[in-house]
Formats: structure tokens, C-alpha cells, sequence
């Protein structure tokens, strides 16, 4: 399936990597495609906004850009949404849910926030209400903690607790979800050693757990600071005693970088094998996105 | 008196690797010592010389006549079933607790057990008295203040002061709209899994003194002055706003801040300016003119670099009122064994702060 044809993607990655940097770049780059696309976090954070260079987090979808809007979720939002759909909860009566009581319970319940949150989106794509904003894909900036195998661990973690009733419901609608064909992961990693091996031991729990891959993203590679040809491991010889010591260290350092990414790109895409996987640039000065975005154009056609 | 280092930051800085560095410092400096590991990737326990990190220390061979040093790495649910067991009245009454359907998922996936649990591993280790020191990796966060909010919640829920409107008979003594949030929550919750929870507090109930009895020593433990607190930034991208709330929820909870370990600074370099020949033998002009411009870069970027790095330090150090800090160099691709660790450990205490 092309990147631009799914429904809903997962950007996942450890903390650091720079997964809301690139939820927002593909967010863009699917934009340009044409697509009405949503972005979501988890939690009331308003990391997306910020990093558009905006502030403020709002359940209600903002426009970040042309063809981009944001939501930022909370379990209390959704439950009261919940509630309304499934109980036909009056508005009135909803403000019941939104009380110390409630918070303490959806706090209490183990992967009721998930499982909420989720289902809000999933939702918003499938049966979305006359109200409702309309969108072709939505993305979901995944918590550090939080990575597709552990959202499907929320609904199978429900399921085992209670079998029958709403919430088990809930769960078997959540699991269908991520596991259905438009629902894709999108692991992010940088070239260095130990994200790499991470990002190979990812991949491969998810898709034991049926989850598909849509992409994978290799972010911030350095850009070069050495020509090419000839190599400096040609030329260092030719300057032995005409340059400072330090500087040759400093050029052994800058190939050594260049040489660990290059090592680690092969691993990463050897164990990405067939999937799509796209090399981002690091970028020090905005606009980081835009740029990015550029970068991520050829990935939205490959199947 | 064990003295507990505990290793804070958000994921990503390398606060895991860190920590295990400053245990094999504290080991060399003498002290026999335990790292308790939250998440570690396979590569540190490799670097330690593990096969595998289980929940019980296991030895780390040192070089020459270092102190102890074991390793651990946090299992969360081996961690609570232990507890459960070890304040239950009978053998029948943990079983039956352990069997809980609520009880389950609690001990896996409920939001802050992990850490609940990590501190209670830790009193643990106190509790033993056979470590001078407990260095303490904390659980990965985005934000690091969730190491010390999301015990008192998991902590409040076992207390039943939360949730005992939904698990005590007698509903009549609520006033009209906290009857009607429970009713309601009932209806959206549907009856088996009301009923779940509520037999895991009946069963709980009688665990419940001796919770609340480890929940107070372990928060005066924590507020103690033999707990030091480390935060573990990166140095290109400290997260101002992250850490000036972090220094002043530890004020408020009047815990003692050790100072900052700033991950990952960019090395010194003293090669410039740069005296670059104007042509050299063996290579053609226009390569050379091409090479020439990238040599004589190189310097001006790592101390650009290096400069940025310093100054985002020194900004951390005024807004946290001159508390130390300790820079540690960039390491090729992380450390790969014990001496590489122990390399590491050079820049970190017990090693004096750096001067800035």
C-alpha cells in the first residue's frame, strides 16, 4: 500500500529521536498530496503546535497548516465523547463524567487512557459525526513509552480483564483498528549504533504482533563535511607533516561519523528490507519541517 | 547508612548508560555498590559483561581491587507479586490477589506502577544494608517529573481514597452528583468490570496498613539527605523548561539536587587558525582547492559546536543558582565494556564538577 493511501499512521521511537519533528514532516509532505490530514498527541501535551512554532493544546482540531490540522487529546475528552456516543449520555449529562471521581477512575483503570484515545481517532476516520471535521489519514505522535505494540497491548490487557460490556468492546474495535489494512507503523531512529539495533528489535515485535510497517524513518544524518573522492583516507598520506596533528584528528573524527552512519544505514536497511525507508537530513536552523517535508516527498508514492 | 543516587532526565539523553558509568565510579572509588536499571537496551548489559540483567543483583567483574559492583535491571510485575506475597496474611490470600483480573493489569500496564515500583525495589536495597551506595535509573519519560508524581497516584489508588466510592456499599452517604458520576461510570464501565475491582479491594483491604506503612518510610527515604538527585540533559538540546520545573518540584518536595550530568559535549580543539598549504604534491589543484575548504572548516564547526554546548550549560548552572554541573565528552558510538564505562566515570563524580 502507497504511504498516502493509508488511514491512520503510528510515528514511533524511542525518546530524543525526533518523532514530532517528523509526525509534522509527513504531515506536510501528505498535504502536498492532497490529502486533509490530521495530527494527534496523547495526554493534552501541545508538542505539535509548538514544534509548528505555535502554542497551546486544543482537543478541538486547529489548523496548523494549509491541509494540516492538530488535536491534542485527553482521556477525559474522550471518555465524555464515549459516554455520549455509546449511553446517548445528554450533553447535561455529561458534565457528570468531567467530574474528581471520574478522572480518578479512568486514572485507575490500566490502559483505559489508550484505549480512549484511540478510539476517538478511530472514530473521527470511520464514523465520523456531521460535525465532524473530515480527514483522509490521520497521525498519531506516538509517546516515547508508548510504541504500537504496547497500544495493542492496551486493548488485549482490557480484553483479559472483562470480556463482555462497552469497554471490552472498546478494545475489539481498537485491536481490528490497528490491526487493519489503512493502520500503518512508522518507526523513526537515528543512524547510530544502538538506535539502530533497537529500531531492528521494533520492527520485528511488531509485526509478530500483526501490525504493519508503512515506513521507516532515519532521522538527522549529518550532513558531510568531507569531499568524497578522493577519500581522506587517500589524501591524508599526501599531507603527512605539511598540517597540524589536531586537524588531522579532526578530519579522522569526521570520517568516523560518516563511516558509522554509513555502517549503520546498511543495517537499518537490511532489516527494513522491502518496506519504504527515508534518509532525513539533520537540519540545525528552521524551518526544520518544511525542509524535511521536501526530503519525505519521494516516500509518499512507493508502494 | 546507604546513600541512594537516583538518575533523572527525560528518554534519550543517555541516562541509562550514564547511570551504569557512575556505579562503575563509585565502585572503583571503593563503595560497594547496586545499579538498578529500569529499560536497558541488550548493549548494556553486554558492556557490563552480563549475559542478562534479571531482578536480583548480579555481579559485575572490575578491573584490580574495586568494591562490589552489581546490576539490576527492574521487573515490574516479579516486583509486585513479591510485594503482594510479602504483606499478605496467608499463602491462600496472595493467591487469590495474584489471580485478580484487576490485579493483573495493574501489575503490567497501569500509569506509574513502573515507577511505583522501582521505588519500592530501591527500599528494597536499602532495606538489605549490603550496598554503601543505590544508583537509581529512572523509568522512561517524556517528561521528568513523572518519576516522582505517579507513585503518590498509584500510592492514592491502593488507599482506596479514590476509587472507594466505587467499591464501598452504602452509595446513600454521597451527595447527588458523585452518585450520578458512579452510576454513570458504571453504565460506560459495564458490570464485570466494576465487579473486578471491586473484589480486588476487598481482597486488598487487608494488605492495606502495610502499603500505607512502606509508602510513608519510602517518602521519607526520598526526602532524606542520603538521596542525591542527578539530572541527566544532552548537551544539544538541554530542555530549559523541562529542567526549571524539575529543580523546583524538587524544592518544593525539599529533595536534594546533586547536580547536572550534561551528556554527550562536543571535545575541546586547539587547531586554529588553520595554516593550510597552498598546494600539495601528488593531488590535483581543483581536488585540493576542494579538500582545502573542508580541512580548514572543520575547526570552526566543532567549536561553534563545543561553544553552543558550554553556553547552554552555563545557562542551566545560573537557573539552577550555581548547582555543579559535570560534562562528558562525546563518545564514539557509546562505551562497549566495563573499561569503557570506566572511561566515562573519569567525568562524573565522584570526580570533581567541571569548571565552567
Amino acid at each position: 500500500m502507497r504511504l498516502i493511501d493509508h488511514r491512520f499512521l503510528v510515528v514511533v521511537g524511542k525518546g530524543g529521536v525526533g518523532r514530532t519533528t517528523c509526525t509534522l514532516a509527513l504531515a506536510l509532505a501528505l498535504a502536498r498530496h492532497g490529502r486533509r490530514v490530521l495530527v494527534a498527541e496523547l495526554g493534552g501535551t501541545d508538542h505539535l503546535v509548538q514544534a509548528a512554532g505555535g502554542q497551546g493544546a486544543s482537543y478541538a482540531p486547529r489548523q496548523l497548516a494549509p491541509g494540516v490540522d492538530a488535536m491534542s487529546l485527553t482521556p477525559m475528552d474522550c471518555l465524555d465523547d464515549f459516554g455520549r456516543r455509546k449511553l446517548r449520555v445528554s450533553r447535561v449529562v455529561s458534565l457528570v463524567l468531567r467530574s474528581r471521581v471520574v478522572q480518578a477512575f479512568i486514572d485507575s483503570v490500566p490502559g483505559l487512557h489508550d484505549l480512549l484515545q484511540l478510539g476517538k481517532l478511530e472514530n473521527l476516520l470511520n464514523e465520523p459525526l456531521p460535525s465532524d471535521p473530515k480527514y483522509d489519514i490521520c497521525i498519531l505522535d506516538a509517546p516515547a513509552t508508548g510504541h504500537g505494540a504496547t497500544l495493542l497491548a492496551a486493548a488485549r490487557s482490557m480484553r483479559e480483564m472483562t470480556r463482555a460490556g462497552p469497554f471490552a468492546e472498546l478494545a475489539r474495535i481498537i485491536e481490528d483498528f490497528l490491526h487493519g489494512p489503512g493502520c500503518g507503523m512508522v518507526p523513526v531512529t537515528l543512524l547510530e549504533d544502538l538506535p539502530v539495533q533497537e529500531t531492528t528489535e521494533l520492527l520485528r515485535t511488531l509485526e509478530q504482533d500483526g501490525l504493519r510497517i508503512a515506513a521507516v524513518l532515519a532521522n538527522r544524518r549529518a550532513s558531510s563535511r568531507l569531499p568524497e573522492s578522493p577519500s581522506w583516507l587517500d589524501v591524508r598520506p599526501l599531507l603527512a607533516g605539511q598540517i597540524a596533528p589536531e586537524l588531522v584528528r579532526l578530519a579522522d573524527d569526521a570520517l568516523a561519523i560518516q563511516a558509522r552512519q554509513q555502517s549503520s544505514l546498511a543495517r537499518l536497511q537490511s532489516a527494513a528490507a522491502q518496506r519504504p525507508l527515508a534518509v532525513l537530513p539533520d537540519i540545525g536552523s528552521p524551518p526544520i519541517v518544511d525542509a524535511l517535508a521536501s526530503a519525505l516527498a519521494s516516500l509518499m508514492e512507493e508502494p | 547508612m546507604t546513600e541512594i543516587v537516583v538518575c533523572c532526565g527525560v528518554g534519550g539523553t543517555g541516562k541509562t548508560t550514564t547511570s551504569a558509568a557512575l556505579g562503575v565510579a563509585s565502585a572503583l572509588s571503593g563503595r560497594r555498590t547496586a545499579v538498578l536499571t529500569i529499560d536497558p537496551a541488550r548493549r548494556l548489559a553486554d558492556a557490563l559483561g552480563l549475559d542478562a540483567l534479571g531482578n536480583e543483583p548480579r555481579p559485575v567483574a572490575l578491573p584490580g581491587n574495586a568494591a562490589p559492583l552489581h546490576a539490576l535491571m527492574l521487573d515490574r510485575k516479579g516486583t509486585w507479586d513479591a510485594v503482594i506475597r510479602k504483606f499478605s496474611a496467608s499463602e491462600e490470600e496472595a493467591e487469590r490477589l495474584l489471580a485478580n483480573r484487576y490485579y493483573r493489569a495493574v501489575s503490567t500496564r497501569l500509569t506509574g506502577s513502573h515507577e511505583y515500583m522501582a521505588i519500592e525495589k530501591l527500599y528494597e536495597l536499602v532495606e538489605s544494608d549490603e550496598w554503601d551506595r543505590v544508583i537509581v535509573d529512572t523509568p522512561p519519560a517524556r517528561h521528568v517529573l513523572d518519576f516522582f508524581q505517579a507513585p503518590d497516584r498509584v500510592g492514592r489508588l491502593l488507599d482506596q481514597s479514590v476509587l472507594g466510592v466505587f467499591t464501598q456499599p452504602g452509595r446513600g452517604l454521597f451527595g447527588g452528583a458523585t452518585r450520578r458520576a458512579v452510576e454513570l461510570v458504571e453504565r460506560v464501565a459495564g458490570e464485570a468490570v466494576m465487579g473486578e475491582i471491586a473484589d480486588f479491594f476487598r481482597l486488598f483491604s487487608g494488605l492495606s496498613p502495610g502499603f500505607r506503612a512502606r509508602a510513608a518510610a519510602t517518602a521519607k527515604l526520598l526526602r532524606s539527605q542520603q538521596t542525591l538527585y542527578y539530572l541527566v540533559v544532552n548537551a544539544s538540546s538541554p530542555g530549559r523548561n523541562d529542567v526549571l520545573g524539575f529543580l523546583q518540584t524538587l524544592k518544593q518536595e525539599q529533595m536534594q539536587f546533586a547536580g547536572f550530568l550534561i551528556n554527550r559535549v562536543a571535545a575541546r580543539t586547539d587547531a586554529s587558525p588553520v595554516m593550510l598549504p597552498e598546494e600539495v604534491d601528488g593531488m590535483p589543484l581543483e581536488q585540493w582547492t576542494a579538500w582545502r575548504r573542508a580541512l580548514s572548516e572543520l575547526p570552526g564547526h566543532r567549536q561553534a559546536r563545543r561553544a553552543q554546548h558550554i553556553n547552554q550549560a552555563r545557562e542551566l548552572v545560573s537557573a539552577a543558582g550555581g548547582s555543579p554541573a559535570w560534562l562528558i565528552p562525546e563518545v564514539e558510538d557509546g562505551p562497549r565494556d566495563v573499561e569503557g564505562l570506566a572511561r566515562l566515570a573519569r567525568h562524573l563524580p565522584p570526580c570533581p564538577p567541571t569548571t565552567l
